[in-house]
């Protein structure tokens, strides 16, 4: 394992800190209290990160290193990237996929929510500039027809400022729109690939849309629709992902596995490896099997992938367990998913010498919260939209600590909403995501016309 | 103080409705304020409602799909509705076998009924207000089991117009509906379950029913009191849910291994309301001076609680009349966080206002405020008015502070009759829609129905008047950036912030998903596991 040195047990400190908040050790329950429910795949756990890193020796060097405790105990991405730097190899890897990831879900969400609103409920006064949102979107949501429709609409029209937006894309689909596009001639300046760099692109809109109206009966001009294009997103996470890829160096490859499941749907299939303790330190992937389940769930295999995977990886042997006629159960994912975290402390304390410290609950709230996020995935590609949704609101409702607050996950919690055409809990995910990561800011412009569409068009009640 | 909770935890003083066997038992913030959901007011009626009728369409509170128990489904799993060549009209097949709580069955002539009910002008509802505004007519197509609804245009998504509880026509002798008909305590709906109301609690019972089957055979709601001793009583398994648990609060819950947590998406946001027509508070300058001398960070953190570290924090000030995520609001106001008693005393004597041994004096008599809250709004920022008139007093005001009650605030401030008072602390909760006009723009003709203390203001209802008529989305989002400015420097509100909902209910409940806003709408799958 190559650790970056420095920092000197930050990670300990902050551990010991959230002890202390929790209520530091307990005594040791009666055997008969902590015996697992044989559905779950006890032996597996035993490989899992937080019962490795139970053993003082083994979490020592993420102890020492800041980035570290900014990554998994504050799910502050920006500030890992910063903090590993250059030279943080793997750790600094991982920072930068983590940043690929919640721009990827960032640009989702700012492409659903562009086609619940100008596809899903069109107006007539609609600009019809809005095609290059849509071929944006569509495009991120890897429709390809529907990509090439919208941007047929745009030809012998004016783009005006928009033009310097549309040209990749224009260029993109000409050259036989193969995944990815080249963004690199967006107007927008971001930085050389360099590990430890946090680009930062502004966040002001980018160009103003007129909308097909006649002036109004005093002559006066409709105020036009100011646009903040979602490229810009994307454009985030292709660089963030080459950074990645380029901080991995032969170690690569783990990079497509640990993103498969934020991947966007244009983008290729995986070929799963399994992923290094680096990729493993306080993730929702518990297991080296983990990544390697997820590249195929959602790879060639889809749902298959669970049985495939049910020896190797803890998120699978969960879904097998959790199935119903074939299908993940909402409460028996549940029960499983708290069945998990006891376990996990339960283990965590054995190795510490019978009582349970504060990471032995952190530890196992992530890992509950990574059960709830994972089976959600599997009963959405089981084709289960209600389930998946349902796992997910509870994922949600277990990450209000910053440990669990993945903003990846809120985001995609947010994609699947607006891509339902439902505002309200993305609009606040949104807005406490942007404190922390002000780019973000970017991906409001499309959720808020959604909000605003929304609003308009239904009947609601004011209550005190 | 903590003595007398532990006190009361113990000798079971929380409450009556204590769980025994398998009933379900949970904490509200008051009891409903009526039981007739056109007149349905607060949060606490429209959870309750949601309990005992059906809405005619309503969102899936997990893939926000419409949906409906009432109609039904097409061969696309959606609420079968026929599109006539009238593009206004739409025609809805209802599902057969349901009945009313009294036996009666359910039929379209109901819907109808409902719909004219609402129509009806005699019908003094402010529910019905949007409905009025997109529906013109319900024709009941007997032989079908269906209705013809007529729209005053046509709508993309007609079914979003829909959203309606509705009313057994068995229970009315006419279309005009008043609050104070018997339906508003003996209520008959379709819902999942029936309701009999106690002066101190609600009692619900399962309704079987052709269209849905509730799980929790019995169920009782009450008012909570304290939430301190609300959440012990929560923790020791003496109650099986709390409606709205307070921040500070939050950590005790979820540390426990037997209760969760639970989101409740709901737009809420606090104010102080200000009687711009009366005695000095008619002077803009001394309404400026009071949003400055208010110190909101003081009066969150004696309140509410601050936890700096928390990702997604439950309270966050604002300066206007939404909340901060929302498109309608105008962020380059910045909210006043800290008091700044320099620029208040400037103000003042800019009004014409003398300090006369620390206290204003204004018109040759002392600024003195009567200021009331409602009362609910103690559980969850504790104190809050005591601390507001604190702050009031230090800085040189003389200040009456009073609870009102539920009753009170329902039935006289939100109608206008508190106008003896200066100022009010209250909340305002919205769902899909942030429609501000019933609070800001002046009283008549139907608007303003729900302003506080008469506020009026022409380039209010201009702008107002510029929101109900905008052409685009960026048009009526314009309009509302507008009136954030012009309320935030106007101040009929001093607007304090948001603050989010949590709730939660114990694990023996099982499949609790909480629907925005309405909360109980996916109620037919809960489950209580003893």
């Amino acid at each position: 394992m190559v650790m970056p040195r420095r920092g000197l047990g930050v990670l300990l400190v902050a551990l010991l800190g959230a002890a202390a908040c929790g209520g530091s050790s307990e005594p040791a329950a009666p055997p008969s209290q902590v015996e697992a429910p044989p559905a779950l795949p006890v032996e597996l756990l035993k490989t899992s990160w937080p019962v490795l890193t139970a053993d003082n020796a083994v979490r020592e060097p993420y102890e020492k290193e800041p980035g570290w405790v900014k990554l998994v105990i504050k799910r502050d991405y920006r500030a890992a990237v910063k903090q590993l730097g250059g030279d943080g190899g793997l750790a600094g890897a991982r920072a930068h996929a983590e940043a690929a990831a919640m721009y990827r879900q960032a640009a989702l969400l700012a492409a659903n929510s562009l086609v619940s609103t100008y596809a899903d409920e069109p107006k007539d006064e609609d600009p019809i500039g809005v095609a290059h949102l849509l071929t944006v979107a569509y495009a991120i949501r890897g429709e390809t027809d529907k990509v090439r429709e919208q941007h047929l609409r745009l030809k012998g029209v004016d783009l005006g400022d928009m033009a310097a937006w549309d040209a990749p894309w224009s260029a993109w689909l000409d050259a036989g729109a193969a995944w990815p596009p080249d963004l690199s001639a967006l107007p927008v300046a971001l930085p050389e690939l360099a590990p430890g760099e946090w680009p930062a692109p502004p966040t002001s809109s980018n160009y103003t849309l007129d909308y097909n109206l006649p002036p109004s009966p005093d002559g006066a001009k409709s105020h036009g629709l100011d646009v903040t294009d979602p490229s810009t997103l994307l454009a985030l996470s292709f660089w963030h992902d080459r950074v990645a890829h380029l901080a991995a160096a032969d170690a690569s490859p783990v990079i497509d596995t640990y993103s498969a499941r934020y991947r966007l749907a244009p983008e290729a299939p995986v070929t799963g490896k399994d992923l290094p303790m680096e990729f493993l330190f306080g993730s929702d992937m518990l297991v080296p099997g983990d990544g390697p389940f997820f590249a195929d769930l959602f790879g060639a295999k889809g749902a298959d992938a669970v049985e495939a995977h049910a020896s190797t990886s803890i998120i699978a042997a969960l879904a097998s367990a959790a199935r119903v006629d074939g299908k993940v159960h909402p409460e028996k994912a549940t029960d499983l998913a708290a069945a998990l975290r006891r376990e996990l402390i339960e283990q965590q304390k054995t190795i510490a010498g019978g009582s349970t410290q504060g990471h032995h609950r952190i530890f196992g709230d992530i890992a509950q919260v990574a059960a709830l996020r994972g089976l959600a995935f599997v009963a959405q590609v089981e084709g289960n939209k209600e389930v998946s949704g349902v796992l997910r609101i509870q994922a949600m409702e277990r990450s209000g600590e910053e440990h669990t607050a993945c903003p990846t996950a809120a985001l995609s919690l947010a994609a699947w909403d607006a891509n339902n055409r439902y505002h309200i809990r993305p609009t606040e995910s949104l807005h406490n995501l942007v404190r922390r990561y002000p780019t973000l800011e970017i991906a409001r412009f499309s959720l808020d016309v959604l909000a605003l569409r929304i609003s308009l068009g239904s009947s609601g009640s004011i209550a005190n | 103080m903590r003595a007398i909770h532990h006190l009361a935890v113990v000798t079971g003083l929380a409450g009556t409705v204590l769980l025994t066997g398998g009933d379900v038992s949970y904490y509200e913030e008051a009891l409903p304020s009526t039981m007739n959901p056109l007149f349905a007011q607060t949060m606490v009626d429209f959870r309750t409602h949601e309990l005992v009728f059906d809405r005619l369409i309503f969102h899936s509170p997990v893939t926000n799909e419409l949906t409906s128990r009432l109609v039904e489904k097409g061969p696309d799993g959606k609420p079968k509705a026929e599109r006539l060549a009238d593009p206004t009209k739409i025609k809805l097949f209802l599902k057969t076998g349901i009945r009313w709580h009294d036996g009666k069955d359910f039929s379209g002539k109901d819907v109808c009924f409902t719909v004219n009910a609402m129509l009806d002008p005699k019908t003094a509802s402010q529910v019905a207000k949007d409905y009025r505004e997109a529906i013109v007519s319900c024709e009941e197509v007997s032989k079908e089991n269906a209705v013809i609804i007529t729209f005053t245009k046509p709508f993309h998504n007609p079914l979003e117009r829909l959203g309606f509880s509705v009313l057994p026509s068995q229970g009315f002798e006419g279309t005009t509906i008043r609050p104070d008909m018997d339906f508003s305590h003996r209520p008959i709906g379709t819902g999942p379950m029936k309701a009999t109301l106690g002066p101190k609690s609600v009692r619900f019972t399962a309704f079987p029913n052709a269209h849905q089957n509730p799980k929790i055979q019995v169920m009782s709601m009450q008012p909570g009191g304290d939430s301190y001793v609300q959440i012990k009583t929560l923790l020791n398994a003496g109650v099986s849910g709390v409606i709205s648990v307070p921040p500070p609060l939050r950590p005790e819950v979820a540390a426990s291994d037997d209760v969760a947590l639970k989101s409740y998406d709901l737009r809420s946001w606090w104010f102080v309301a200000l009687n711009t027509g009366k005695g000095a508070l008619a002077n803009d300058k001394i309404r400026q001076a009071l949003n400055l001398t208010i110190d909101r960070s003081e009066l969150r953190e004696l309140t509410i609680g601050v936890d700096a570290e928390d990702p997604n924090p439950p309270c966050e000030f604002i300066s206007g009349p939404f909340v901060g995520s929302s498109p309608y609001y105008n962020r380059s106001i910045k909210p006043s966080e800290r008091s700044d008693r320099a620029k208040a005393r400037l103000l003042l004597s800019e009004a014409g206002a003398t300090e006369q041994v620390g206290r204003w004096v204004y018109k040759g008599a002392p600024i003195s405020l009567k200021i009331g809250m409602n009362a609910p709004l103690d559980l969850e920022a504790r104190d809050l008015l005591n601390q507001v008139g604190n702050q009031l007093q230090a800085g040189g005001f003389d200040r009456q502070v009073y609870r009102v009650t539920s009753d009170d605030w329902n039935t006289k401030v939100v109608t206008g009759q508190m106008k003896d008072y200066d100022m009010l602390i209250g909340k305002w909760s919205f769902g899909r829609v942030e429609d501000v006009s019933p609070l800001f723009h002046s009283r008549g003709g139907g608007k303003g129905a729900l302003n506080i203390f008469d506020y009026s203001n022409a380039e209010v209802d201009t702008i107002l008047g510029r929101f109900d008529n905008a052409r685009t989305d960026t048009e009526a989002q314009d309009a509302y950036h507008d009136l954030h400015a012009f309320v935030s420097k106007d101040l009929p509100y001093l607007f304090l912030w948001k603050l989010d909902t949590k709730s939660a209910w114990r694990n023996e409940v099982r499949g609790s998903i909480i629907a925005p806003y309405y909360y109980f709408t996916d109620f037919e799958k809960w489950r209580f596991d003893e």
